[in-house]
């Protein structure tokens, strides 16, 4: 029986923290990079998340999402997303010209168009 | 007649444009909201009447804006639109007055020639047979420039032409053969007879002399009947729409419609008036300065007309204003660009295939859920101050602006705080340019929230995305002035 | 200098061109040299002693301008309107430091105590580290990757040198002011060369620098006009900001203005980053496209001391072996 399977049966064995990169969830990423290839650019400086204008109110981390997308691990984001105010800053200042701003609409968009079961 | 069969695919389209603008518009109108419908109403009377009037005149057919381009560009549309007006009027005078009956069916004055191969010997008759072949080489003037234009756009000050669709194409095509097969058809006519103007005499003349003319003659007129029922079928899908559609928007516009935050019928009025000159390409930052052409206001309209997935062209635009600008026809580019990218995704298929044909007149959307939420921001304590300085997101990236605002207000001894020293709050603009104006309005509420409090009578603005914005969508009793 | 001494060791005659007052480029600025911090000025020595050689003869205060292939020979077009005429020319142009008003944000030029490291090591020259006020900082940070590996600037390349220069400095400086605290602020720890790894692990282990991986995004005052760095701790994950008292940016390499220029006169192809594009990257790193044309050093890519030198040497093998082929 699976951990999964486990669960269900209310046993509460905890699941692996393990990033299992072979069973994560690719199609996020791939909506997103399809939809903005520069996303592919980030080496996580973490520019964008050091200036950025909501970072400084809450817990908004762009290099952490792009991360996070990147290794199929949407659940941490589905909040994290809606708290970007758009304002570009994070643009400014990247140094291999990822188009920042697009990739948090994008990454928004996926998650909505997942939540619906049509990606 | 069997000689009068030829006529039917002319008046076949024709009825059928007429038909198709009149229910068309009047969908539309029927969409219009209440007050807007009032607005048109009251348009038809006085002074706007008078103004819609001239601009048709002007515009419509003089090309006035045009010219004021280029000439050449301008002198090339003002000759066929103008020019075939012209044909029209004066040949439907000639054939009231010279004709069996007066009041005849419109393919009587178009296929006048055909119907009295002999008129025009002498006289007014052969004042207005002259006439109308100055008017037809008039046409065909403008119409060997469109043929240069296709190939040569800079030679009319246009660094680019709108690349065409199918049915654009075979559309142009269409519309090219209506007058040199008008002009062989005449010329053949009238060689067959002897007679004819300037124009199509001597031409006849020329062609009898080694063709058989009266064989030959009624190919063209076919070939004339065709062109125009082709083009006038096509009309409705095509970018020369906008012949019937850009009138009724001449009105709407002079009645005080305008186009407002959300779609509506004046939308889909402006979206089939735009004729697809590329003027707005030419003039595009994003087209002479980087290079890119196929995001301008040109191929966003066709995208909405044909229904496309336009998402990419939608986000990709400067929102700069210069195509608005440069617009002959008026159409609120920037608007419209907004709206779109306000809106949701659009329901399914079937429905807008109906939609895009006429029958609902206006364009569905699904109401886009927000996408991003500010609960998180917290209301400080606001100091109070007299003058308010607000670097926004920006100028924190260029501290030289920052360092001299702040030499300036400490040497001014005036009252002052730097509202977002800490970082702040963005001022809501790029939300709102990017549709989302409901979670701007949160933005906008916070910021407003603490100059309120602080008491200031001015707010200073380094940054002139953030001076729009204050400026237009904060209700503020400081005074908003850049730095 | 190298490349010279060694033409002339083998007997050619050979005249070096000095754009400055005297010959030796960017090394007449430096105080120490990475990875065991042997005095610069031994290296300088070195090359002068090189230069030292009756086959060899200095002209100064000049700058190239243009050079053509005539004939058999090379033309060199100098400033002040001379020509000279060569069998063989090697172009070691060097570079320039990034001009770090560029990067508006970190307030060079704009705050006090914002400085380059090519600044630092003068301080290191003069025998003192102070602020602009000439009291002594309390903690230090270096922000690495300025003008380089940043698209904003149109430098897309990694200037190599700048991350092991950062660890040197940093250990310079606690070495000098031990109780100062220094950060340096990275995207990655390019320790590529032989004991430049060993370097960073004493900065660590010894010297008690810190590591904070991060790109600084922007620098600001606050009220004491004391700076205040913007950065993601992108380790922990979160925003940091700290006050820092001198904060050192280390600038990148570009090509040198006066070569640019010479590349354009003459139609010497240069690559997208700039630098002189070489004729193989891989085995043909020191010849161009023009005959008798020959590159030496940091105008072709950016490079430490002991690899400009064996670049140096290498362009004179293939010099001398275009000379003996014709």
């Amino acid at each position: 029986m699976s951990v999964r399977q486990a669960n269900r049966f209310g046993f509460g064995i905890n699941q692996s923290r393990l990033i299992n990169y072979d069973t994560s969830d690719r199609k996020v990423r791939e909506y997103v990079t399809l939809r903005e290839p520069s996303f592919m650019l980030c080496f996580a400086c973490g520019g964008c998340s050091a200036t950025c204008t909501a970072g400084e109110h809450i817990s908004f981390n762009l290099r952490r999402m792009n991360t996070l997308i990147r290794r199929g691990e949407i659940d941490l984001l589905r909040d994290e997303v809606k708290r970007c105010m758009l304002c570009g800053k994070c643009m400014l200042v990247c140094p291999r010209g990822v188009n920042t701003r697009n990739v948090v609409a994008v990454t928004a968009e996926a998650i909505r168009k997942l939540d619906r079961n049509e990606l | 007649m069997s000689s009068e069969i030829f006529v039917w695919p002319f008046n076949l389209g024709l009825y059928f444009i007429l038909i198709y603008s009149v229910v068309r518009s009047t969908v539309w109108f029927r969409n219009l909201s209440r007050p807007d419908k009032l607005r048109l109403q009251r348009g038809f009377f006085g002074i706007p009447f008078m103004q819609s009037i001239k601009e048709i005149f002007m515009e419509s057919l003089l090309h006035r804006r045009i010219f004021k381009k280029n000439f050449v560009l301008g002198y090339m549309h003002m000759s066929l639109a103008f020019g075939w007006f012209l044909l029209i009027v004066f040949g439907t005078i000639e054939a009231d007055f010279f004709g069996e009956k007066h009041l005849n069916p419109p393919s009587h004055a178009i296929f006048f020639r055909a119907f009295n191969p002999d008129h025009g010997a002498a006289g007014l008759a052969r004042g207005f047979t002259h006439l109308m072949d100055f008017l037809l080489a008039f046409i065909l003037s403008g119409l060997l420039l469109a043929v240069i234009k296709r190939f040569i756009p800079s030679m009319m000050g246009m660094k680019k032409t709108t690349k065409h669709t199918w049915s654009d194409r075979i559309a142009l095509l269409s519309l090219w053969l209506i007058f040199p097969s008008r002009l062989l058809a005449e010329s053949f006519t009238c060689g067959a007879y002897g007679s004819g103007g300037f124009l199509t005499g001597n031409l006849g003349g020329a062609l009898a002399s080694f063709l058989p003319a009266a064989e030959i003659a009624p190919w063209f007129w076919w070939l004339y009947s065709l062109a125009l029922g082709t083009f006038f079928f096509l009309l409705p899908v095509t970018r020369y729409f906008h012949i019937p559609i850009e009138l009724l928007l001449i009105f709407m516009r002079n009645s005080g419609i305008t186009t407002g935050d959300k779609s509506s019928s004046y939308t889909e009025v402006q979206t089939h008036a735009c004729s697809s000159c590329g003027v707005c390409i030419g003039v595009c930052q994003m087209s002479y300065a980087a290079g890119i052409n196929d995001i301008q206001s040109a191929y966003f309209i066709k995208g909405l007309r044909s229904d496309r997935d336009i998402a990419a062209i939608t986000a990709n635009c400067l929102m700069c204003g210069r195509c608005e600008e440069a617009c002959p026809v008026g159409i609120e580019l920037g608007p419209m660009r907004l709206i779109e990218r306000r809106q949701g995704e659009r329901p399914d298929t079937a429905k807008r295939f109906l939609e895009r044909y006429a029958l609902t007149g206006r364009r569905s959307t699904i109401e886009r859920e927000p996408t991003q939420s500010y609960g998180y921001l917290v209301r400080e304590e606001a100091e109070s101050a007299d003058v308010l300085f607000f670097a926004g997101c920006m100028t924190h990236l260029t501290p030289s602006v920052i360092t001299a605002m702040k030499k300036i207000m400490e040497s001014a001894g005036v009252r002052y705080r730097f509202m977002d020293e800490q970082g702040g709050v963005c001022c809501g603009r790029p939300l709102m340019l990017a549709g989302r104006d409901r979670e701007a309005r949160e933005l906008i509420n916070h910021n407003s929230d603490i100059i309120w409090k602080s008491g200031a009578k001015i707010l200073v603005t380094s940054c002139p995305i953030c001076y729009k914005i204050f400026r237009e969508s904060y209700y503020l009793e400081a005074r908003v002035m850049h730095h | 200098m190298e490349a010279a001494g060694s033409l002339a060791e083998m007997g050619h005659r050979v005249t070096l061109i000095e754009k400055g007052q005297d010959p030796g480029g960017h090394l007449l600025q430096w105080h120490a040299l990475f990875p065991d911090r042997r005095p610069a000025e031994e290296v300088r020595g070195y090359l002068r002693k090189r230069l030292n050689h009756e086959n060899i003869s200095v002209i100064t205060s000049t700058v190239v301008e243009k050079i053509r292939h005539h004939g058999h020979d090379v033309i060199v077009n100098l400033s002040g309107g001379t020509e000279e005429r060569a069998d063989a020319v090697i172009v070691a142009t060097g570079f320039d430091l990034f001009d770090a008003h560029r990067k508006e944000e970190y307030g060079y030029g704009i705050y006090d105590n914002v400085i380059t490291a090519a600044e630092l090591e003068e301080m290191f020259n003069r025998g003192k580290v102070a602020k602009a006020d000439g009291t002594l900082p309390s903690r230090v940070g270096f922000v690495h990757c300025v003008g380089s590996r940043d698209e904003k600037v149109s430098n897309n390349h990694c200037s190599k040198v700048c991350c092991v220069t950062a660890v040197k400095q940093a250990i310079e400086v606690r070495k000098m002011l031990p109780a100062c605290e220094v950060f340096c602020f990275y995207m990655d720890m390019r320790m590529y060369g032989p004991y430049y790894e060993e370097l960073y692990r004493e900065s660590q282990e010894v010297h008690n620098i810190n590591y904070i991986r991060g790109k600084v995004s922007e620098a600001s005052v606050n009220i004491s006009n004391r700076l205040v760095i913007k950065v993601e701790d992108t380790l922990a994950g979160r925003p940091l900001k700290m006050e820092v008292d001198l904060l050192v940016l280390m600038v990148g390499m570009e090509m040198s203005k006066q070569g640019a220029g010479l590349a354009v006169a003459s139609g010497l192809e240069t690559g997208i980053n700039r630098f002189l594009e070489t004729g193989d990257h891989h085995y043909g790193n020191n010849v161009s496209r023009m005959k008798g044309v020959f590159y030496a050093g940091t105008c072709t890519a950016p490079m430490n001391i002991t690899d400009t030198i064996s670049h140096a040497r290498a362009a004179v093998t293939e010099t001398v072996r275009y000379l003996n082929g014709r």
